[in-house]
């Protein structure tokens, strides 16, 4: 065979190794957000490993509504006296994302009091995940099995998330892209923020509820066979019928506390920073000022599973057909 | 299994490997079981609609070529090609027909007409492999070419893995013989498909991926209400996305088809540098042009029955050539168009007594104001090629009559540019250099950097979308 050719395979390979290398020795470093996500990773996991200080311990898991509707400093000051909190925020999750993520946590070691999630609804019932970048940082390798059974993926991309497990770069190459394009173009994430919308098309609660209670029942499961508990925050969103009726009497069922701190759809939509679905500051100030006490209640010894609030009168469109849980941003 | 995935790369180096050990006949035969588990990576049940297919035109091609009675040869053709057409529709068209036969019930005022709907799924590539047989087995019927000897060749012809899918779309006459004939190690035709399957891969991975972000933003509304810049973003961005994402597929596919000792036909030939329709057609997707010309077009009487027939014939051709691409009538007007333009080319044409034009200057001011009009023609096409509905193009062409201006309008502009800009300028350079790609008589060691130079891009600026190829789905 030709030397050009040996040439060009060496070349290549030395690209995919130095972009690997690159990835694991210095994104998480390099980027903001990474580094945000490696150090809340790193204190999740190793949540209630150390001496017992008789606080009780709290990890907060949830996506950019976790990051942006409550104001965590606000929180973790408010309750440090009795709990040590901690949040582990990764974007754009949903349900899944958080399964296997508690379950890898557990797997290291994590062993929190209490497990809070913070999703909407729509992101408990959609059947995805973030894809290559939870397949790396948030996913067990033994856990790739059950995984793509429970996302119904395909061959080809069940042979990308298992590559995405092994391989950083692969995990993490659409940051890596978004942190390069950003560093030509700074004002990209604002068409990004532009063109990205977030579902609001009302959920029915009877299919919510029928949907959501085998997910409740299932990650319930997992957090109780590690002597943790369950606590379920649902977020404020502008638009009232966002199935959380049902959704309560699911986590009702399986015994799961689930707090709606605002009903949906009560808050102005000046206190949302985009269309009804992340709170600006103030809207934050407002929810976290109401998560505190029905989180300090919630968290007492003998909790009351029953919901806190209730649904608002149904207004607005109709109702989307049962079970379309769409596209969201999260 | 797609061409821009890890596993894809795997199975390619595999086969590669394995296959260069092996004697001719094995080759053979490893590379259609490799061809059977790429195809059967998607749903093995599909496998048995391909298998079924090939068979019948095995032994349909040799029936044929073994009788002299003229009516026997035209019922085993009539066979073949009911039954291969009859696949594609029942698989393609069904539920189209159905939908649009039940549409014009309801116009006709009978509501709820009983209406029956498949629940079935589109074979990947059915449209590519089915174009093949046809091609076979009229060639075999015409006497222009013998029939394979061997299943397992002929299997390998409809099915070898880097055109399955989504072709390049391959004559018999061209593939058939280096199925049947050894292949031998080629180190240049090697060197230059690694080369291509790069330059494929920042076509479809950085530039149609990329550009896909906003055309799918400005077609499902998310940059806001129709208006002539969001009409302008998304149609541009949609033709420079098919553009790379279907050439950057063709690529892959010639690319990994050399690695194994095969030539596969150029599909791409910077379409968007063309002058006309007619030297569009020239240049995009080359072997369905070709495939529709000599099996549609001709058999229709192409230009030989006068300037009606003919405006007929181009009209019908690229009517079934939109129909082709799907089950969906966007898809017809978009053959519409291209029909409809290229017969009033060929009137002006004859009307002011012009000749064909051949190979057009690139610094020919002229060459290039009709460089920009058929550009614009060809991405108002593409609108319904692009819209789910006709409905939706409409809604979407409704915004050119609005002017409105946004900040975020001109970032996705300048997000356009920066990936559509340097695969317009690769081509300016390819088409002065009469280059099939960057580079591609180059000396060795600047074309080994321009391919590592190649695989840091696909690295770092690959959009992470599992997006399938667009014309997968065909």
């Amino acid at each position: 065979m030709r030397r050009p050719i040996w040439i060009l395979l060496a070349g290549c390979l030395a690209v995919a190794l130095a972009v690997e290398v690159t990835a694991r020795l210095a994104f998480d470093r390099g980027s903001k957000i990474q580094r945000r996500m490696a150090e809340e990773y790193q204190t999740a996991r190793t949540i209630g490993t150390g001496a017992p200080d008789g606080r009780t311990r709290v990890l907060f898991v949830g996506n950019s509504l976790l990051d942006e509707d409550v104001r965590f400093d606000r929180l973790h000051d408010a309750v440090a006296a009795h709990w040590d909190a901690r949040r582990f925020v990764v974007e754009q999750t949903f349900y899944y994302d958080w399964y296997y993520a508690l379950k890898r946590l557990f797997r290291e070691g994590a062993r929190p009091d209490v497990v809070v999630l913070m999703l909407s609804t729509r992101q408990w019932l959609r059947t995805e995940t973030r894809g290559d970048y939870s397949a790396y940082y948030l996913m067990g390798t033994r856990d790739l099995p059950e995984a793509v059974r429970d996302l119904n993926l395909n061959a080809t991309q069940a042979a990308n998330l298992a590559f995405a497990n092994v391989s950083k770069f692969w995990g993490a190459r659409a940051e890596m892209r978004n942190f390069l394009i950003g560093h030509v173009m700074p004002d990209l994430g604002r068409l990004m923020a532009f063109s990205s919308t977030a579902d609001t098309t009302p959920l029915v609660d009877d299919a919510v509820e029928l949907d959501a209670r085998e997910r409740i029942a299932r990650l319930n499961a997992l957090v109780s066979g590690h002597g943790g508990r369950l606590l379920i925050v649902l977020p404020v969103l502008a638009e009232p019928r966002d199935g959380s009726a049902g959704f309560m009497r699911a986590a009702q069922a399986e015994h799961v506390s689930t707090l709606r701190p605002v009903p949906s759809g009560t808050f102005g939509l000046h206190l949302y920073r985009d269309a009804g679905f992340h709170l600006n500051p103030q809207g934050a100030a407002a929810f976290t000022e109401q998560l505190i006490p029905a989180l300090r209640r919630a968290a007492a010894p003998d909790p009351d599973p029953a919901p806190q609030a209730v649904t608002p009168p149904s207004v607005g469109p109709a109702p989307a057909s049962a079970r379309d849980y769409g596209r969201g941003v999260s | 299994m797609f061409f821009d995935t890890p596993i894809y790369a795997a199975f390619l180096a595999l086969v590669v490997l394995a296959y260069w050990r092996l004697g001719w006949r094995r080759q053979n035969v490893l590379l259609l079981v490799a061809s059977y588990v790429f195809y059967g990576w998607w749903d093995p049940r599909f496998l048995a609609l391909i298998g079924a297919s090939t068979i019948i035109d095995f032994y349909c091609a040799r029936a044929i070529a073994g009788s002299t009675d003229a009516r026997r040869r035209r019922v085993l053709l009539a066979i073949s090609l009911v039954i291969n057409i009859g696949f594609l529709a029942a698989f393609k068209y069904f539920n189209f027909f159905m939908d649009s036969f039940a549409a014009t019930l309801e116009a006709m005022g009978f509501h709820h007409a009983p209406v029956a709907v498949l629940q079935i799924l589109l074979p990947p590539g059915i449209s590519f492999y089915t174009f093949q047989e046809v091609a076979y087995i009229v060639d075999v019927y015409k006497g222009k070419l013998e029939p394979a000897d061997s299943l397992v060749d002929y299997a390998l012809f409809i099915s070898l893995f880097p055109h399955l899918i989504a072709g390049p779309i391959q004559r018999p006459s061209h593939l058939l013989p280096q199925v049947q004939n050894p292949r031998r190690f080629d180190s240049e035709r090697c060197f230059s498909g690694l080369l291509l399957i790069l330059s494929g891969l920042i076509r479809k991975t950085v530039i149609a991926d990329n550009c896909a972000l906003l055309a799918d933003a400005a077609f499902s509304g998310r940059l806001g209400t129709p208006n002539l810049a969001v009409v302008a973003i998304g149609t541009y961005a949609f033709a420079w996305q098919i553009y790379g994402d279907f050439s950057g597929y063709s690529d892959i596919a010639r690319g990994s088809a050399q690695l194994l000792g095969f030539h596969f036909m150029v599909n791409f030939r910077q379409p968007y540098l063309a002058t006309s329709l007619q030297d569009f057609w020239r240049r995009w997707h080359i072997s369905l042009s070709t495939w529709l010309r000599d099996y549609l077009y001709i058999p229709l009487g192409g230009s030989r029955d006068g300037e009606r027939r003919t405006y007929r014939n181009l009209l019908l051709t690229m009517l079934i050539g939109g129909l082709w691409h799907g089950a969906n009538w966007t898809f017809v007007v978009w053959g519409g168009i291209h029909g409809a333009g290229l017969s009033i080319e060929r009137f002006v044409r004859r009307v002011f007594g012009r000749a064909e034009e051949g190979s057009a200057s690139l610094t020919s001011a002229g060459a290039w104001a009709s460089r920009i009009v058929v550009f614009h023609l060809v991405c108002l096409a593409w609108v319904f090629f692009r819209a789910s509905s006709m409905r939706d193009a409409f809604v979407f062409l409704r915004g050119l009559g609005t002017l409105a201006w946004l900040p975020e309008y001109g970032i996705a502009f300048r997000f356009l540019a920066l990936f559509s800009v340097p695969l317009f300028l690769i081509d300016l350079f390819n088409e002065a250099r009469g280059e099939e790609y960057l580079f591609e008589t180059a000396p060795d060691m600047r074309r080994v950097a321009a391919g590592v130079a190649m695989m840091a891009v696909v690295a770092l600026l690959a959009a992470n979308q599992l997006n399938a190829f667009i014309y997968f789905r065909f």
